[in-house]
C-alpha cells in the first residue's frame, strides 16, 4: 500500500528514477511504473493468448515478478521496459507449453470398457481370421505381446532373439496386421 | 458532419479493418513481434532480445507483413502514397516488383534504414493505431488488482485518485 511520503509520483519522472526509488522501498514509485505499463503489457499478452482473462492473470504475475526482482533490474534507460516485456514473453511461452503438456483425460464415464468391443458379434472372429493370415512367427509374437501380456523381453526369449530384434518383429507384425485390416 | 468527412471516416474504418485482418492472419509469435514494433515502437534489437530471435529474423517478419499488406490492400497503398503518385520507395517497389521481390526490397530498406523517415513514421502510425484499436481493452479494475496483489490489501485511495486523474483525457 502506498504510504504518505515526501515525494509524489511525477509523470515526468523517468523509469530509471522510479525504479531507483522503488529499490529504496518507495511503493508509490512502483505503483507509477505499474500504471505506465499495465495496459501495454496486457495488449502484448492478448496477442497470442486464447482469452483476455488469461492475459489478465499473466499481467499480474509479470508485475509481481518485476516487484520481487526489482533489485536485479539494471538502472539503464529502457531496461525496465525491456525486462518487463521479456518476462511477459517468457510467461506467454510457458503458458502454451503448459497447455500442450496437460494430459487430456476423458471422463471415465464416457469411455466404453474394452470388453464392450469384444462383445460386438463377429469382432473376435475377424481378429482370429486376421491373425491366421499372418505368418506363424508373426502370429506368435502378436499373441505373446498383446494377449499374454508379455513384455518385449518375454517376446525375445520366446523367439530366441535379442530385445531390439523382438521390438522390430513386433513392429513388423503390427504393420502386417494393419495391412490385412485395411485390405 | 459533412458527407465528405463521413466518407473519410468510413474509409479509415475499412483501412483499419484491413490491417487488423492481416494481423489476425499471422501466427501467435509473428503477431507479437508486429505488435511490439508497431504499437510499442520498440527497435528490432529490443524485439530480438525479448522474443529470443535474431535481428535479421525480426526484420524479415516485419517486412514480410508489410510486403503482404502493400500487395493485398489497395487502401493501405493509397494511404501511404499521394493520389496518383507513390511518394515512398515502398510503393515504388510495389509498382515494379512481384511480392517475393518486394519482401526482399522492404527488408533491405528497413535493415539499412533507407526508408524515408516520414513514410516509415506514417506506416508505423497507421498500423500501430489499427492494431491498438483492435486489441481488447484491459478491465479498469486490473490496475487496482495488480497493486493489491503486489502490496497486499486494498490499494491506497491516492493510487486510485492518481490513476483517475492521469487516465482522464484532456
Amino acid at each position: 500500500m502506498c504510504q504518505p511520503r515526501e515525494f509524489e509520483p511525477d509523470i515526468l519522472e523517468t523509469d530509471v528514477e522510479l525504479l531507483r526509488r522503488s529499490k529504496k522501498g518507495d511503493q508509490c514509485a512502483f505503483e507509477e511504473l505499474v500504471r505506465r505499463y499495465w495496459q501495454k503489457i496486457f495488449g502484448f499478452l492478448c496477442h497470442g493468448l486464447e482469452s483476455p482473462q488469461d492475459a489478465e492473470d499473466l499481467v499480474s504475475e509479470t508485475f509481481l515478478d518485476a516487484f520481487k526482482s526489482r533489485f536485479k533490474i539494471s538502472d539503464k534507460p529502457e531496461a525496465f521496459k525491456r525486462w518487463l516485456y521479456k518476462v511477459a514473453a517468457v510467461k506467454k511461452k510457458a503458458y502454451w507449453k503448459d497447455k500442450y503438456r496437460k494430459p487430456r483425460y476423458l471422463p471415465l464415464d464416457s469411455v466404453p470398457p474394452v470388453c464392450q468391443y469384444l462383445d460386438i458379434p463377429g469382432t473376435v472372429a475377424v481378429i482370429e481370421a486376421v491373425l491366421e493370415s499372418l505368418s506363424e512367427k508373426q502370429k506368435n509374437i502378436l499373441v505373446a505381446y498383446y494377449f499374454e501380456d508379455s513384455k518385449l523381453k518375454g517376446v525375445s526369449q520366446a523367439t530366441g532373439t535379442s530385445v531390439s530384434t523382438a521390438c522390430r518383429l513386433v513392429k513388423e507384425a503390427k504393420e502386417r496386421l494393419n495391412e490385412v485390416l485395411d485390405s | 458532419m459533412t458527407q465528405n468527412s463521413t466518407h473519410k471516416i468510413v474509409e479509415i474504418a475499412y483501412l483499419f479493418a484491413d490491417i487488423q485482418n492481416h494481423v489476425c492472419a499471422l501466427s501467435a509469435s509473428d503477431s507479437q513481434i508486429v505488435y511490439l514494433f508497431f504499437v510499442d515502437r520498440l527497435t528490432a534489437t529490443d524485439i530480438s532480445y525479448i522474443c529470443e530471435l535474431g535481428s535479421a529474423k525480426v526484420y524479415h517478419i516485419i517486412s514480410k507483413f508489410l510486403a503482404k499488406l502493400l500487395s493485398e490492400s489497395v487502401r493501405f497503398r493509397a494511404s501511404v502514397s499521394l493520389p496518383g503518385r507513390p511518394t515512398g520507395k515502398l510503393c515504388v517497389f510495389r509498382e515494379k516488383t512481384y511480392t517475393t521481390d518486394l519482401e526482399d526490397q522492404v527488408s533491405a530498406l528497413m535493415t539499412n534504414g533507407q526508408i524515408e523517415d516520414h513514410l516509415m513514421a506514417r506506416v508505423i502510425d497507421l498500423v500501430g493505431t489499427a492494431i491498438d484499436i483492435g486489441t481488447p481493452a484491459a478491465p479498469a479494475q486490473l490496475h487496482a488488482r495488480i497493486i493489491a496483489e503486489i502490496f497486499g490489501g486494498e490499494p491506497h485511495r491516492r493510487g486510485y485518485v492518481l490513476h483517475n486523474v492521469l487516465s482522464r483525457k484532456p
